[in-house]
Parts: C-alpha cells; sequence; structure tokens
C-alpha cells in the first residue's frame, strides 16, 4: 500500500510525542546511551561518532514549571524554566549523558542547576565563544577535543577520525534533506506547512539519525510527487518566521490559522540547524569547530547581527516571503535586543515585521489572533499598494 | 573652565553637580573618599571635554574592558570612552530619576526589550540621543551577561565604526587566561591599525605598576573593613566598582585607593562608629544601590544596618601583574579581568565562584544577614538564586532577595524597599539573633 504523507509524518510525530519517544527507548534496549544537550552549538556528529545518540532537549508544553522557577526565580524564560523542571522531577531520567553550555545565561543557569540538583552519569560543560573569529575557532575546537576525550573516558569507546568523517557525512545528509523538504515551502502553494517542517526539524534533534534520514526520505519522496500537481496560490500571506528558541509546532499551526504560511523560518530548532554543512575536506574536528561556531548565528554572538540579518534576507527572497514575524520568549535577552536591529534594518527596506513575545508552551489566542489578523491585513494593504 | 564643545545637557548638569557636592563635601575634610571621589570625577569630565575638544581619537568599551591594558595607547591621542560610564556618574551624581529613566525610555522606544538590564538600555540610549561621543572605533568585550553581548550586538550595528570583539571563556584556567591574553594582542593590533597609533608597551608597564599599587592599597582597605565596629560608611563599599572599572592603571584610581584607605584607618583610629546601635551586618551579594547611594545611610541611621562588603568591593590582590615581559603582563590583565572583575568572577561563569565568594564573605565580615539586591535585568543572578537560598540555609545566614534596579528608581520607589527592609530585620534578623545570644 502506498504510503501517505499523512502517515510519513507520524514518524517525526512519534519522536516529539513524548520526551522518552519511541526511537529513544529503542537505541537505548539496543545498549546506546542518550545524551541530553540543550543547544545548536555543541556537534551532534561528536556524539554519534561515540556510539551514542544525541538528543536536543525540549520542554513540555502544559508542565508545571514550579520546580524550576523555585531555582531560576521568575526571571527568566519559560523555557529554561520548563527544561529544568522536567530535570528536577525525573522526567529526564532516560537520559546517561548531560552536556550544558552557555550560548545563554538563562540555558547556562539551567544547566548548571541540572548538573548540581541532578546529575547524570556523565556531565559535561562547554563554553561556546561568543566571537567568532579565527582564534575563537581554534580554542571551541580545543572545547570539542576536550569534550571527545571525557566522552570517551565515560563511554570507553575511542573515537576516531572515521568515525567522525563517517557521522560528519550522515548528518550532511539529514541537512541536505531537511533543506530539499523545506524547499517545497517555496511554491506559491507550499507542499509543507511550517508547523509540519517545525515537526520534522525537531523530530531531527530527539531521533538517531539513523531513523531519521529514511524518514525523511520518503517523505521527501512522496512529497516531490506530489508537487507537480501543485498549482495556484494558497493566496495566504508568506511569512519568514525568526527569533529565538521554538520547539512548539503548534504555535505556528496556530499562526498559520489566520491565512498565513510560514514558508521559511530562521530559528534553532529550524533553519539555522541544518542550512550550513559541515566541509568534508577539512580535518573532522576542525570542520565541526568550524561548522558550528559560525553556522547561521544566534546573537549570542556578540558581532553577528549583520551575518545574520543578510541570512535572513537571503532566505526571505529565496522564499519569496511577504513579511517576518519576530517572535522571541519573553525574558530572552538576547533576542530581545535583536529585535531593535530587526525593526531598525526591516522598516528600511519596507519589510512588514510583527514582533510577538510568548511564554514558552501557551498564549493567549484572542490577543495573538487580533495581532496576527491585523499583520496580514498590513501585509494585503502593502500589497495592493504595490 | 572649558567644557567640551558638545555641550549635553546630561553631563553639563552631571558637572554641576559635582561641582556643587565639591562645595559641600570640602567643607568635611575628613571626608576623604567623597572628596576623591568627586576629584577624580572631575578629571574624568576634564579629559572627556578636552577629549572632544582636541580631537583625540575615541575608542568605545563596554565596562569590562580593562581599562589597564588601553593605558598603553598615549592618553594624550586616545581617550577610551565605556558606554555605561554615563549612566554611572549619573546615579553616583546626578539626577538618576530624570536622566537614566529617560535614556532607558529612548532604547525602549527603539525596540530594545524592557527586560534587557538598564545599564544597557541606558547606554544604547545615550547612543540613540547623540549624548556621547561618536567613536573612532570600539573594542567590546563578551562580558559579563548577555545584556552586555547583545548591547555590543546593536552597537557594532549603529556605529559603522571599526569594531573587534573579544571573547571571554567560561572558566579561568590557565588556558584560557592565554586564550584571552592572545585576543588582547589581536585586539592591540586592530586598534593600532585603525587608529594610526602606536600602543606602547613602556605605558602599559607603568599603567600595570599604578594598577598594582591600587590594588594593594584596596587588599588592606579590604582587611580594614572587617573589625566590629565599622568605622566607615557602607556607602563606600558600593563606590570601588565604579572607581576601578573606569580609572583602573590610571593615576586618579590609585588616587582614590590611598584616599580611601586612609579615610578608614583615620576613623578606626578616632574610634569613629557608623551606627550608634547594636551593629547588624549585611553582605552585600549583587549590583549596588547606585540609583540613590542614600540609602546605605538610611540602612546605618534607621536600622543600625551596615555594608562593611559587597560583592563589587572585594577584590583579590593577590593577583598582582607581573610586569616583568609583554607576554606576562598580557595574561595578568586577562587574569584580573576574568578572575578580579565584579561580576565577570562571580556570574560569567560557573556557580561556584559565585556560591564560594558568598561564604567567604559571610564568614570574614561576620555577617548576621545576606541580601540580595535583584536587579531585574540581572538573568544569570537570578538564576542563582535558588542555589543561593540553600546555601544561606546551610550556613544559618538569613537571606533578604528583593527586586529592584540599580539605576532605575521607577522600578522599586525606595520607599517600598525601606520597608521590605524594616520588615525583614524586625521579623526574621532580630529575632534570630536574639535567639543566639
Amino acid at each position: 500500500m502506498e504510503k501517505t504523507n499523512e502517515m510519513l509524518m507520524k514518524s517525526f510525530n512519534r519522536a516529539l510525542s513524548e520526551l522518552n519517544n519511541p526511537y529513544i527507548k529503542e537505541a537505548q534496549s539496543n545498549g546506546k546511551k542518550v545524551i541530553g544537550l540543550f543547544c545548536s552549538y555543541i556537534p551532534l556528529e561528536l556524539i554519534a561518532a561515540g556510539g551514542m545518540v544525541p538528543y536536543r532537549l525540549k520542554g513540555q508544553p502544559g508542565k508545571d514549571i514550579g520546580a524550576g522557577t523555585t531555582y531560576l526565580s521568575t526571571r527568566l524564560c519559560t523555557f529554561s524554566r520548563n527544561a529544568l523542571s522536567l530535570a528536577l522531577e525525573n522526567d529526564y531520567s532516560f537520559l546517561s549523558g548531560f552536556i550544558g553550555n552557555n550560548t545563554c545565561d538563562q540555558i547556562r543557569r539551567a544547566s548548571q542547576n541540572w548538573i548540581i540538583k541532578k546529575p547524570a552519569q556523565f556531565n559535561h560543560f562547554i563554553h561556546i565563544p561568543r566571537v567568532y573569529g579565527e582564534e575563537n575557532v581554534s580554542f571551541f575546537k580545543d572545547q570539542l577535543i576536550e569534550l571527545k576525550q571525557e566522552l570517551e573516558e565515560w563511554s570507553g569507546k575511542k573515537i576516531s577520525d572515521d568515525d567522525l568523517l563517517k557521522e560528519n557525512l550522515k548528518y550532511n545528509k539529514a541537512r541536505e534533506l531537511l533543506r530539499k523538504l523545506s524547499m517545497l515551502r517555496k511554491y506559491n502553494k507550499p507542499v509543507l506547512s511550517g508547523s509540519e517542517m517545525l515537526t520534522i526539524s525537531a523530530a531531527y534533534h530527539q531521533m538517531p539519525v539513523n531513523d531519521f534520514i529514511p524518514a525523511a526520505e520518503s517523505l521527501l519522496e512522496n512529497l516531490l510527487k506530489e508537487k507537480t500537481s501543485d498549482k495556484g496560490s494558497s493566496g495566504k500571506a508568506r511569512i519568514l518566521l525568526c527569533g529565538g528558541m521554538i520547539d512548539e509546532p503548534d504555535y505556528i499551526a496556530f499562526i498559520e490559522e489566520q491565512d498565513i504560511d510560514v514558508v521559511a523560518d530562521a530559528v534553532c530548532f529550524g533553519m539555522r540547524s541544518y542550512r550550513d554543512d559541515v566541509d568534508m575536506k577539512m580535518d573532522p574536528m576542525e570542520a565541526l569547530a568550524e561548522r558550528y561556531l559560525t553556522h547561521f548565528p544566534c546573537p549570542h554572538i556578540g558581532e553577528s547581527f549583520s551575518k545574520r540579518w543578510e541570512t535572513i534576507k537571503q532566505v526571505y527572497k529565496e522564499y519569496n516571503a511577504d513579511g517576518i514575524i519576530f517572535q522571541r520568549l519573553k525574558f530572552c535577552q538576547i533576542w530581545g535586543v535583536d529585535s531593535h536591529n530587526m525593526s531598525g534594518e526591516c522598516e528600511e527596506m519596507g519589510i512588514p515585521l510583527l514582533t510577538l513575545e510568548r511564554e514558552y508552551g501557551f498564549f493567549s489566542t484572542g490577543q495573538l489572533k487580533t495581532r496576527l489578523q491585523a499583520f496580514v491585513e498590513l501585509i494585503e494593504e502593502r500589497k495592493e499598494a504595490v | 573652565m572649558i567644557l567640551g564643545k558638545e555641550r549635553w545637557q546630561v553631563w553639563e548638569e552631571a558637572y554641576e553637580s559635582i561641582e556643587i557636592l565639591e562645595d559641600i563635601f570640602s567643607v568635611a575634610s575628613d571626608d576623604r573618599t567623597h572628596n576623591a571621589l568627586l576629584k577624580i570625577y572631575k578629571g574624568y569630565f576634564h579629559d572627556l571635554f578636552t577629549a572632544i575638544d582636541k580631537g583625540k581619537k575615541i575608542v568605545y568599551g563596554n565596562f569590562a574592558v580593562p581599562g589597564t591594558l588601553m593605558r598603553g595607547f598615549d592618553t594624550d591621542k586616545v581617550f577610551w570612552y565605556q558606554l555605561e560610564a554615563l549612566s554611572v556618574i549619573q546615579s553616583l551624581v546626578g539626577e538618576p530619576g530624570v536622566w537614566n529613566s529617560k535614556l532607558a525610555d529612548a532604547a525602549e522606544e527603539g525596540g530594545m526589550a524592557p527586560e534587557i538590564c538598564s545599564v544597557d538600555r541606558i547606554a544604547h540610549g545615550s547612543w540613540l540621543n547623540k549624548v556621547v561621543p561618536k567613536p573612532d572605533a570600539c573594542f567590546y568585550l563578551t562580558t559579563p551577561c548577555d545584556s552586555q553581548t547583545c548591547l555590543v550586538n546593536n552597537m557594532v550595528n549603529e556605529t559603522g565604526k571599526p569594531t573587534i570583539v573579544l571573547d571571554m571563556p567560561y572558566q579561568a584556567r590557565d588556558e584560557d587566561i592565554r586564550y584571552v591574553a592572545r585576543q588582547f594582542r589581536v585586539v592591540i593590533k586592530f586598534l593600532e591599525d585603525n587608529l594610526k597609533i602606536k600602543y606602547d608597551f613602556g605605558r602599559l608597564k607603568h599603567a600595570c605598576e599604578v594598577y598594582n599599587k591600587m590594588m594593594v592599597n584596596i587588599a588592606d582597605w579590604v582587611e580594614l573593613r572587617r573589625p566590629r565596629p565599622s568605622a566607615q560608611p557602607s556607602e563606600t563599599v558600593s563606590l570601588m566598582a565604579a572607581v576601578v572599572t573606569v580609572f583602573s592603571g590610571h593615576q586618579s584610581g590609585l588616587d582614590y585607593a590611598t584616599e580611601t584607605l586612609a579615610e578608614i584607618k583615620d576613623f578606626q583610629s578616632r574610634g569613629i562608629k557608623t551606627v550608634s546601635g547594636d551593629e547588624l551586618r549585611a553582605i552585600w551579594m549583587g549590583t549596588p544601590y547606585w540609583t540613590d547611594l542614600n540609602f546605605y545611610n538610611w540602612l546605618e541611621g534607621e536600622l543600625n544596618i551596615t555594608v562593611p562588603m559587597d560583592m563589587f568591593g572585594y577584590y583579590h590582590a593577590g593577583n598582582l601583574i607581573d610586569t616583568s615581559s609583554e607576554e606576562k603582563m598580557m595574561e595578568g590583565i586577562a587574569r584580573n579581568a576574568m578572575r578580579n572583575f565584579p561580576m565577570t568572577r562571580q556570574l560569567l561563569g560557573s556557580y561556584e565562584d559565585y556560591l564560594g565568594d558568598y561564604r567567604m564573605l559571610c564568614r570574614h565580615y561576620d555577617a548576621d544577614f545576606a541580601v540580595i539586591p535583584g536587579h531585574l535585568g540581572c538573568t544569570h543572578g537570578w538564576g542563582i538564586s535558588g542555589l543561593m537560598r540553600e546555601e544561606s540555609e546551610r550556613m544559618g545566614i538569613p537571606l533578604l532577595m528583593f527586586e529592584f534596579d540599580m539605576l532605575d528608581p521607577r522600578v522599586k520607589p525606595r520607599d517600598d524597599v525601606e520597608i521590605i527592609f524594616k520588615n525583614f530585620v524586625d521579623d526574621i534578623v532580630l529575632p534570630k539573633k536574639a535567639a543566639r545570644t
């Protein structure tokens, strides 16, 4: 029987169905250790090369965040509090290892509290430089070598260059598939919705790459057949979604219910994680340091706005977007400052921009709906004026 | 005197305040700390205005940029301007409720989120309102917090001037210190190329020596702050960071440290007591109450509370800079920037330094209770509040946390904070102390 897209999407939905999802359970039953990490700046390939499964930590919408708030206060973002609450209440006890990092103060503090209050068997904290010059890439490589050595010591498995090259290649393949899937949103009538795309790219972070690749291949194959029948336009406003961390497809689905197609994104669970590949010609560790530190940047890098903006503009054009929605979690400082730069640039270029502040995992639908509808009207007016 | 050609009202008002305060404090010749502070700030204004009048090259930096490093450039040719200088000066000698609030609002109107640290909002508002000198080049550090790093992102984008940013690592091991020292070299080369001015390691050596003398004085001073009863006002502790950040490696910094050390010795020899009643000592683990320095006087006068030491005032004089070679100086400055600079030391990296300093300060200064002043934008400070509470419980030290803003008085009016302190002392500190005795 021929599989439908809905059936094929099930693979990715399964990866997001619960924290300890069926793929993770299966990997663990095969003796694989699962390592939790918070950020798009930590090389998944390095962990996979050690025979482990990298697992990008997420929150759980609707989770009571009291436990995390006790340690982090109400002044930190609801994502960091949500994720820490999950750890403190043993929802992440299936993880064998944890790698904390300092891409932002909130994740740094959540990581530290995690390590001190609920240490895993393996715990490591990695410094992600906030500058991406030559000296910094080299220092980052040293940090990765240190992580590699600790992983080897803990797991008892040496990570060879060959192991790294294999995983680098595999992850490049996965990223290529994600890019191809994302490109299906370029059509006037997008073949994939924004919420579906986020589901797929979030799943990429939460399942073994060996499971992800065939699932993504099957879906892509099916969708490519379907796109030949793509005609006309959806007639909806085409939006690029950017800003801070978002792993909730439901939020995008709600946006898309308001006459909007989210045709592109620049978020860390989305395009920022798969736009750039690892250079296969370089020394594998050097290539990882280079790729992960200099990829489509988040504003924790202290001089990154121009690079980020250039890439966003390019994507905006490639995907023929009509406007930008900039979303960020309340108390997210790094994106809170970036909104200033975004608004200036968008104004100068005449790009309609809607800035949304939100909480992790829930939102006030009435207010959001009104703002989105007003934004769509603005876009339509602009189009008519042109 | 001749003020700068660009006569911004905000600076004029601050300068006038200094002159008025100078008249007031000069009458009290034994108030050496205040007189020294006013003198060095007046000198700072002269330097700033002269820099503008004479067309010196102006280099922007954020507050954690080590001043000592910048002294390797000829001060007759280069003026190093810290983005936060105006907001701090406003708080200490001006009208924070007027100008700082206005400038913070200007940044918000420009799209900056309101929960960003007010220090950075005010700094950005100063730029947007064009009340700061225009830079020729910029050198920023990614410390101590997200707000600072992101202010850098804004400034890089907006000034359009040659800019270099230096990464501060999470840890301060030897290899991390060497990493920062290597980056200093890159920064020096970058500034030399862009300013067309040669860096002079002879000047740097002199600055390091001045820094070391300042640190020796500060080390003596932090020890003399220990004995009960406290002889020197609490406010003095909160001023030290404002001096060290701006005047490291500068004669003014040394002059200030010399004077405040002399003052405490003098007060102790004369048996002066800061409070008349039974002294309650509080360790202040966070940003000072700069928005209203009189608050410290109120604590002393009304509640017999002294602050013998705070997180900003405590410096480790063990980290003197070895001046025997260029490399040693670079590493010494890097070590001080990482291990000996408030906020970077305690808040940039692991929680261990913060908790370790907290334990040490409570013990060392015989604290009756501790205060975490919850500056609203201080995410990394708030993110450790749970661990601090647990540490306090272990030590048996009552801990007061309250929300406020160190530079913007609108966030939490002083009246409200006074009530919080009064209730805490009456309900927790005094009964606990009575039970112990």
